[in-house]
């Protein structure tokens, strides 16, 4: 007999099977299209039929799109470039977001709250608005077409600081007391103490900032030259676009490529991940 | 209790640490790029940067006519750099604000309009005097096709209708009619034979049409670009001759667009790919849903790879003949250049008679030299001679700044009129009330 527990739970399975599927099928989409024959992107087929023009797997699908990434596209180059960029800009930018986190969670000082409001408020002005003025700064410190100017501009995060300071605040003073009385200094406190307890939102945030900075297109188009070996991954996938539709086949093998290093992090970093989500969420 | 116990428990935040600074170092003992403008370090040449945004093949053969116009002309070296098409637009504008712009860039013709406005880009007139050493430009102009060089050509005084020439067309595309020969024959069809007037268009749309099947005789977008074939075969002008005026709520604009609503509403022989959510003509025409709709070169070599059995015909007369909406691309020479006569040049040859005829033959494209026509082999090509054919009658896109904004505006009022909500007429009133309140004034 089917009860309402049971009834429930077939509700809620239901639910997330039709979300999994959502989420997905672009997923699978990219796969299929990047091992199929060039210019069947588009065409409702994926097994061959007896009878038609694709009667053998063959026919539908090849490896050939993922050797043109790799031989006639710089691919493995844009790769590297994206790994240095996403990587230390995430990294740097975290630190610095917990360091500026510790501060306003734990410390006290002159106008500390409107100081940390004034921060939050520049969170209301779209992120495009920074693009010329900070464009303008790094020709102006030449650093024009170098990984100084794809990486310093965005170190400061704002939203960063916040998920730190949220987080932070959690974290019993008695603790920090405590390192004190055993003759911890300010920096060995936070270094020691403070950073490990907080991995959890660490983590989140390095996975966030890397995300951003690994599809981040249009600043690292605009402080390239044009061939540069400086070009990353979303610049990369670019080139495949033209004024009328993409090589779809190609730019979903090069996906493929793209996807590695994200999904690499996020296996790898999951439980931190999950849990600097939903702590930081529950904070009271 | 010492507080070395936790020094102990954490190496692994050390060699985050000793990573940081490693970071830091190469970080800022990176080298700082450097540019350089005019003169070829190496050779000594004058030197010509030409941003473009072509695909894999056609950026190969841009380099060797590129190579081929160094060796022609001692003393120049031109640096060819690929930029990606998306993003173009903000690389200008942020190359243009750090005061490095290329000597030459390929943009697209909607965009010329903020170029020539904003005055980053040359005036081309004077150097086509000396060139051809004649004060009347129009023969030099006259050997392009005419939509592509007219959206190069701008109104520079409108008391005395002075014009100035801003760029040259690279690249010029238009669109055809593209049927399904396999569905003419199930429908009892000749598929040599495709629709020469709307009228046959209509009625073998009609005979093509299968609801049971879910096949459709036709499937067209809604956006104004895909909609001027309908408004140019019906002898719809959009500006008046000043082009500070939409005029498009004409007689002929609403014969044009009320024949193109009653494809899908009265005849029901269009599938609503212009809906949100429905299937766009290039993939209902690729699985075989839609037997018929309008299209430009750059998806038939796709075409040809889906193995679809297609026709390439003249898009359908209306009562001012044939014609087409077109799109493209010109290459302007910034003002900040510093070998503005040497880039024009050098535009000259690319767009030369003999090297567009190159560029046809080895790509299969669309040269923009009317006097090239004849150089390239249409023998095997036969898709390619019916696409040259049709640029003849193309008619460019109004020369407004924000192209984008006419459609924005245009395009829900069409869709509307589609559904049915409003009258074609009570559309294009709309649309003309706003682009000339909003875009115009």
């Amino acid at each position: 007999m089917i009860n309402r527990t049971h009834l429930l739970k077939f509700l809620i399975y239901f639910l997330l099977t039709f979300g999994a599927i959502v989420v997905l099928f672009p997923l699978v989409w990219m796969f299929l299209t990047a091992f199929k024959e060039p210019g069947l992107a588009l065409k409702f087929l994926f097994y061959p039929t007896e009878g038609t023009k694709y009667d053998t797997w063959g026919s539908i699908y090849t490896l050939s799109n993922f050797k043109n990434v790799l031989n006639e596209f710089n691919f493995t180059k844009y790769f590297l470039n994206s790994l240095i960029v996403a990587g230390m800009a995430a990294l740097f930018a975290t630190f610095f977001a917990a360091m500026a986190g510790y501060v306003f969670a734990k410390k006290d000082f002159f106008m500390k709250k409107q100081f940390f409001y004034l921060l939050l408020a520049t969170m209301m002005i779209p992120g495009m608005m920074y693009l010329v003025p900070q464009f303008v700064i790094v020709i102006k410190l030449g650093w024009f077409d170098t990984y100084k100017g794809l990486i310093i501009p965005h170190l400061a995060s704002v939203f960063g600081v916040f998920l730190m300071k949220q987080f932070m605040e959690s974290i019993p003073s008695s603790l920090i007391e405590a390192a004190q009385i055993d003759g911890a200094s300010e920096w060995q406190i936070f270094y020691l103490v403070v950073l490990p307890l907080s991995l959890p939102i660490v983590t989140t945030l390095f996975l966030l900032t890397f995300l951003f900075h690994w599809s981040n297109f249009i600043w690292q188009l605009v402080i390239t030259k044009p061939g540069s070996p400086l070009l990353t991954i979303p610049v990369g996938l670019a080139y495949f676009s033209g004024p009328h539709g993409s090589d779809w086949e190609v730019m979903m093998a090069a996906s493929c490529f793209s996807i590695i290093p994200i999904a690499g992090l996020f296996l790898l970093a999951q439980k931190y991940f999950i849990e600097g989500m939903t702590q930081g969420a529950v904070k009271g | 209790m010492s507080f070395n116990k936790y020094k102990q428990t954490n190496y692994k935040l050390y060699f985050v640490g000793v990573l940081l600074i490693i970071a830091v170092l190469y970080v800022l003992l990176q080298g700082t790029g450097s540019s350089l403008r005019g003169i070829d370090p190496f050779t000594g040449n004058k030197l010509l940067i030409v941003w473009e945004s072509y695909s894999g093949a056609e950026h190969k053969l841009f380099k060797e006519i590129a190579k081929d116009y160094e060796k022609e002309n001692p003393g120049i070296t031109i640096n060819v750099a690929q930029i990606p098409w998306m993003g173009q637009e903000s690389k200008y504008r942020t190359s243009l604000i750090a005061k490095s712009p290329p000597d030459i860039g390929r943009v697209d013709t909607t965009f010329l309009p903020e170029l020539v406005k904003n005055g980053v880009v040359w005036d081309l007139t004077a150097s086509i005097k000396e060139e051809t050493k004649n004060e009347d430009i129009k023969p030099f102009l006259n050997q392009y096709i005419k939509a592509a060089i007219d959206s190069c050509v701008f109104l520079t005084d409108k008391k005395t209708l002075k014009k100035a020439v801003y760029g040259i067309p690279d690249q010029s595309n238009g669109v055809c009619l593209f049927y399904n020969k396999d569905h003419f024959i199930e429908a009892g069809l000749d598929p040599e034979k495709p629709p020469v007037t709307w009228d046959e268009f209509l009625e073998i749309g009609k005979k093509l049409t299968n609801h049971e099947e879910n096949r459709y005789g036709v499937g067209l977008d809604n956006s104004l670009w895909w909609t001027f074939p309908f408004f140019n075969t019906h002898g719809t002008k959009f500006l008046n001759e000043l082009g500070t005026e939409c005029i498009l709520n004409s007689e002929a604009a609403q014969n044009a667009l009320q024949f193109k609503v009653d494809l899908y509403r009265k005849h029901e022989i269009e599938g609503g790919a212009w809906m949100s959510g429905g299937v766009n003509p290039e993939v209902g025409f690729t699985n075989g849903k839609y037997s018929m709709i309008l299209m430009g070169p750059w998806n038939v070599e796709r075409f040809k790879k889906a193995k679809i059995n297609f026709g390439v015909a003249l898009v359908p007369e209306g009562p001012q003949g044939t014609s087409t909406n077109v799109g493209g691309t010109n290459m302007v020479v910034f003002k900040q250049s510093t070998n503005k006569k040497e880039s024009f040049k050098f535009l000259k040859y690319l767009t030369s008679k003999e090297v567009q005829a190159k560029w046809s033959n080895k790509l299969g494209q669309i040269p923009v030299n009317l006097e090239s026509f004849d150089l390239v082999d249409k023998s095997n090509n036969k898709i390619l001679g019916t696409f040259m054919e049709q640029m003849k009658t193309a008619i460019s896109r109004p020369k407004v700044l924000k192209y984008g904004q006419l459609e924005e505006i245009i395009n829900p009022l069409m869709e509307s009129a589609l559904k049915g909500d409003i009258t074609v007429k009570q559309a294009l009133d709309a649309a003309v009330k706003k682009i000339n309140n909003e875009v115009l004034k």
